[in-house]
């Protein structure tokens, strides 16, 4: 049964390529355009993986990952950041079962989400 | 006298603590009066060439408050002859100005400078009836002299104290403050290092991913199209980020430069409205131009950059305005100032951000959730370029939600300003009278901008092609590299005039050109064109000069030139 991943970019190209390459290499692709979304995707879909962008408009990555980790279910779910920023996540950092800064070559990014997913 | 030494100890160690000068003559009025039981004492302080009769003890009133010149009463005689005096009958001593004792009940004194070497004041004790003052009286005055002037040299040193302590207090507080301007500006520009770094990564993330993509067996034509298509307008995107980058730099280090002539402000901003249209239209906000009056708005300026200006407005605007808001470009004219104002219903900007908008790298919204883009270097270069152009440009805001108002003021040339003026006739399009000057190229030199493109305008409108050099030494240089066929020279300028760059003209190119050379001069003429004529210039052109005269000399001149060439 093919893995569901949730691709949250509020950047239309970046999401839209994502789910383009993993949809190629066999994920069912679920995608989000913003923090709200995702959470609210989240709760209702329960992907197996989130690739999560991190500057976004309104909630951005981080406080998604964190209302959506805040429930029970979602405790262990692995969230891949997916940023183009550079300073350091600090006492966000466990948040993230990775780390991927733009620009991230696809087959690093494929390998982390199944190194994550093997892990949980 | 046991009593009267500890009454001068007392004095003395008073006088040492004193810190300011009230202090000090009340000390020494109570102290001398008591001590050479006087019927009266006065402090005397030297102030400039005048007694100032600071302070006074006495049965009667004498002259506290008054100024007497040091050449005209006794303290002042002491001082200049730095030693005491006693005088047992004042009205039989000529030094004494009779007619100011008069009125007072003095009859014999006893007078002593205060620091004797370089004397700041005098004691003066006073007696009702003549009599002379004894030694020990002298001797007690002069001890108070020495005590009150080292006091008073210590209220100087205090106050000295006290005004340096205060300035390094205020150097510490200034250094403080400085520190605190320093680590707020490095913060602001770690965060704009960040948000480059950001920008520029998002769109090569993008382009790495479809490449990623389009190296993939059997991907369908219309994704490849798809990929490449992404790709060139991420390009598009990171390039302009990165003209705005070097722009940015420019501008910071005053780099930024001005290609200038006429050009009409409303065509540019027509223009960029016109551009940017399919973008409003694609999210949705309307973007109108308005203008008030239908002629041109001529000014001197950049087009390109008056462009960048303009653009950068509109994009902001853009950038701020969610669907459904309006967006008005409106030119128009204040005075002598040409107006461009872009108006926008959207975000607005908050007070307390207002006065930073136009700072380099500040964004009101610098947090990972910020809902906008972008370098926040946009309205840095919109001033820098405004201000080469010696405009202003403001921006208000009712407050967040409410929209934006951002006004550019450019300052229009005198000489385009007047009313009726062939100028905006040329402007209008019609054609000229007189003289056709097709082909000809010339050269006007000018350090007066105003002046310099009035003729530039005179002699295009004609078909000339004109270059203008603002001083000699640009000339010099321009003439290097292309010969016009005619030189037009204004006489007074600063540094090199026009004498001596004809003077340079001629050494230089001689031996291989005669290219005429005039003087176009507000210089008298019945004064300078005797002189001009024995400096070589061909002619001499009164300013103001009419624009046929200007012409039809400029062609006599060029065909002549041209005769004698064939």
């Amino acid at each position: 049964m093919p893995r569901r991943v949730l691709v949250v970019d509020d950047y239309d190209d970046a999401r839209e390529l994502l789910g383009l390459i993993l949809a190629h290499v066999g994920f069912e692709v679920l995608l989000a355009a913003n923090g709200a979304q995702a959470v609210e995707m989240a709760r209702r879909e329960h992907p197996d993986v989130v690739v999560m962008d991190l500057f976004m408009p309104g909630m951005d990555g981080i406080e998604a990952t964190r209302r959506i980790k805040a429930d029970p279910a979602f405790e262990h779910l692995p969230v891949i950041a997916y940023t183009a920023r550079t300073t350091p996540l600090d006492e966000h950092e466990q948040l993230f079962s990775g780390v991927c800064i733009k620009p991230c070559s696809p087959d690093r990014l494929i390998g982390m989400l199944n190194a994550a997913l093997k892990a949980a | 006298m046991p009593e009267a030494i500890d009454a001068l100890l007392t004095a003395v160690t008073d006088l040492s603590f004193a810190r300011d000068l009230p202090s000090i003559t009340a000390i020494v009025r109570r102290a001398a009066r008591h001590l050479t039981g006087a019927d009266g004492v006065t402090f005397v302080l030297k102030d400039g060439d005048d007694c100032y009769y600071a302070d006074e003890d006495a049965i009667a009133p004498l002259w506290k408050g008054r100024r007497f010149p040091m050449s005209a009463c006794i303290s002042g005689w002491v001082m200049l002859n730095r030693g005491s005096v006693a005088i047992d009958d004042i009205y039989q001593d000529p030094r004494i100005p009779h007619d100011a004792y008069r009125p007072t009940f003095v009859q014999s004194l006893l007078m002593v400078p205060v620091r004797v070497e370089d004397p700041i004041a005098a004691i003066g004790a006073y007696w009702a009836r003549t009599h002379a003052p004894t030694d020990e009286q002298r001797q007690v005055l002069e001890t108070l002299a020495r005590a009150a002037s080292l006091a008073l040299t210590n209220v100087q040193l205090w106050t000295d104290v006290q005004r340096h302590l205060a300035g390094e207090q205020q150097a510490r507080r200034e250094a403080e403050a400085a520190t605190a301007a320093a680590t707020a500006a490095n913060l602001v520009k770690d965060q704009f290092l960040a948000t480059v770094s950001h920008e520029l990564r998002t769109p090569l993330n993008v382009m790495q991913g479809w490449l990623w993509q389009l190296r993939q067996p059997a991907l369908p034509a219309d994704r490849q199209r798809q990929g490449l298509d992404t790709i060139e307008r991420n390009i598009a995107l990171q390039c302009r980020l990165v003209e705005d980058l070097l722009d940015a730099s420019r501008a910071l280090a005053g780099r930024l430069t001005l290609e200038s002539r006429l050009v009409d402000v409303a065509g540019v901003a027509r223009v960029v409205v016109d551009l940017a249209q399919a973008s409003a239209v694609e999210k949705g906000v309307a973007l109108t131009f308005r203008q008030d009056r239908p002629d041109p708005l001529v000014i001197w300026g950049d087009g390109d950059r008056l462009q960048q200006v303009v653009w950068n407005l509109v994009a902001n605007a853009l950038k701020f305005t969610s669907r459904g808001g309006d967006i008005e470009v409106a030119v128009g004219r204040a005075g002598s100032r040409a107006t461009i104002t872009v108006r926008d219903t959207g975000v607005g900007i908050a007070p307390e951000f207002l006065k930073h908008v136009f700072d380099q790298f500040r964004q009101e919204d610098a947090t990972p959730a910020r809902a906008y883009g972008g370098l926040g270097i946009g309205l840095t270069i919109v001033e820098q370029l405004v201000r080469l152009h010696s405009g202003t440009v403001t921006a208000e805001s009712a407050g967040k939600d409410r929209g934006t108002v951002v006004r550019v003021d450019l300052p229009i040339p005198a000489i385009l300003t007047e009313p009726g003026d062939w100028l905006r006739r040329r402007v209008g399009g019609q054609e000229p009278a007189g003289a056709d000057l097709t082909g000809l190229s010339i050269l006007v030199i000018d350090d007066e901008i105003d002046a310099a493109i009035a003729v530039r305008a005179i002699l295009e409108q004609r078909g000339a092609s004109v270059q203008v050099a603002a001083s000699a030494d640009e000339a010099m240089a321009m003439t290097a590299s292309a010969m016009p066929d005619l030189v037009l020279a204004d006489l007074a300028m600063p540094g090199t005039d026009g004498f001596g760059f004809l003077k340079r003209f001629r050494e230089r190119h001689g031996a291989t050109t005669d290219v005429p050379v005039a003087a176009l001069s507000a210089l008298s003429k019945t004064d300078h064109a005797a002189a001009t004529s024995e400096a070589g210039f061909e002619t001499f052109l009164q300013k103001p000069v009419s624009p046929d005269e200007l012409a039809s000399t400029v062609a006599r001149l060029a065909r002549r030139a041209r005769r004698s060439v064939h």
